[in-house]
């Protein structure tokens, strides 16, 4: 039996910002697309750090040093992206989720899959 | 949403930059001080930054470079060699129980030991990475008890909280045990990146070789020491033929373990000139040679010991209430022999979590 890697939601998040971002997935924007997607809660860099640690020795993401930049003081930035195992997880978090999202919409009878947080739309007639 | 690099002349101070460099861990060093002068705003937003961040760096590396089940051993150790075990009826009553009396040198030499888990550098030797944890480690305690000298003189503490010189002396013979503790723990090395180079390869190897080099250097001499000075008394403590017997075969077992660690257990060079999967299988098939020298030395530890405990077992006889084997007390080498299974179990997992990488590494590189 296979084992499957149960991400939780910061993770999904972290993951979700390293796809996102591509190539340019480093500590800071990493942090900063964290932020947006989990708005209104503020995201700090310490716990950014911890978990992609934490999801680079589960084999999630991988990770290399690029040439160091002037605006950095010379230093050099450390990217992400995400490997195989990294993707499925993610993939079927998300498949989690749209489940949840699926079954909440049928007991309340209403959308809430593509709303913005605040902007309930009206309940569907029955 | 486009992150652009922020392009600003704002830096912080020097001064402050070259003390968060040294409190950074080194491993993490690069990426997260570049992280940190890149969000520069203001000293004081940055030096809050790196406070929050800290911790949170800190635990990390924790996580990532401690051994558990080696650091527990090494708790273990410390422990027992500061008189953690000792009965309350084996010594005139103390205002201390010496449980708590050994706890405190005990949490600051664990202390110790995780705060050099977490700034040790990756590159160096092993051994010489050991020898500065013990060095530490005795550094860390004899401080502590500089402090409680202090601290009892001023009658602040009970004299107490000391530990007595005899202790002091068992603790510091325990020094080269914990060594070689050390030494096993450094073994567990970072993965590799999935994009490793032959040249990567071979640093690795090397670094393999020179860390089974000390190894086997620290097993020979453990166990020569232990059969050269503990032997002879031990021998003539037996007070049975069934306990000498049962010695004699332990320290024969123990030379024998030496004579093969010395002359079997070296790594095979490297062949020069081959390519990358010639060398990766090489390198494979010496781990896997050295996993399984490993399991046999540490069960032939564990045999050898087996005839001294039986020995005097039955010398004595096993339900006595008299200590045997002269001062070593049953629940004294019941914590050796756990030293030595655990400490065998953990390097044997070592070595299987590094060959797993390998064997991921190959399926990746050769597919």
């Amino acid at each position: 039996m296979v084992k499957q890697n149960s991400l939780g939601q910061f993770e999904q998040l972290i993951l979700t910002a390293i796809l996102t971002l591509g190539d340019n997935a480093y500590g800071v924007t990493i942090c900063a697309k964290a932020e947006e997607l989990s708005k209104p809660k503020s995201i700090s860099l310490g716990p950014v750090y911890v978990t992609l640690d934490r999801m680079e020795d589960k084999g999630l993401v991988t990770s290399w040093l690029s040439d160091p930049t002037p605006e950095r003081g010379g230093r050099a930035k450390r990217h992400y992206r995400l490997k195989k195992a990294g993707e499925n997880a993610l993939r079927q978090s998300a498949i989690t989720a749209r489940r949840i999202c699926d079954a909440v919409e049928e007991s309340w009878g209403e959308k809430i899959w593509n709303t913005k947080p605040g902007k309930r739309k009206p309940a569907r007639q029955s | 949403m486009e992150y652009e690099t922020r392009k600003t002349e704002a830096r912080p101070p020097e001064l402050i930059s070259r003390a968060v460099g040294i409190l950074i861990p080194s491993c993490i060093r690069e990426e997260v001080t570049g992280d940190l002068c890149e969000r520069y705003k203001s000293p004081m937003q940055y030096i809050k930054e790196v406070i929050t961040m800290l911790p949170h760096l800190i635990a990390s590396q924790i996580r990532r470079n401690t051994n558990v089940p080696m650091f527990g051993v090494q708790a273990f150790l410390l422990f027992f060699c500061f008189g953690g075990f000792v009965a309350a009826g084996d010594a005139a009553a103390l205002d201390v129980p010496r449980w708590l009396r050994a706890a405190l040198p005990t949490l600051i030499a664990l202390g110790a030991l995780l705060l050099r888990d977490t700034y040790r550098e990756n590159a160096g030797r092993p051994a010489w990475k050991a020898g500065f944890d013990v060095v530490t480690v005795i550094i860390c305690v004899m401080a502590s008890q500089a402090a409680l000298i202090a601290l009892s003189s001023v009658e602040i503490l009970s004299a107490d909280w000391l530990l007595s010189p005899r202790r002091a002396f068992v603790a510091g013979a325990a020094m080269p045990m914990l060594f070689c503790l050390r030494l096993g723990a450094i073994y567990r090395l970072p993965c590799m990146s999935e994009e490793v180079s032959r040249g990567d390869l071979n640093n690795d190897f090397h670094r393999f070789e020179r860390s089974v080099r000390w190894r086997n250097r620290a097993i020979a001499l453990g166990e020569i020491l232990a059969v050269a000075a503990a032997g002879p008394a031990l021998f003539m403590g037996a007070d049975s033929m069934a306990a000498q017997a049962g010695w004699a075969i332990s320290f024969a077992g123990g030379l024998f373990v030496v004579g093969y660690v010395f002359f079997r257990a070296a790594v095979k060079p490297m062949p020069a000139g081959t390519e990358f999967a010639s060398s990766l299988q090489h390198y494979r098939g010496e781990l896997e040679r050295q996993s399984d020298i490993l399991q046999k030395v540490w069960w032939w530890y564990l045999l050898s010991i087996i005839p001294a405990i039986a020995g005097s077992m039955m010398g004595r006889g096993a339900t006595s209430e008299q200590p045997m084997l002269g001062s070593l007390h049953p629940v004294q080498l019941a914590g050796f022999v756990l030293i030595c299974v655990l400490v065998g179990w953990q390097y044997t997992q070592s070595f299987q979590a590094r060959f797993k990488t390998l064997a991921n590494l190959r399926e990746q590189t050769l597919a």
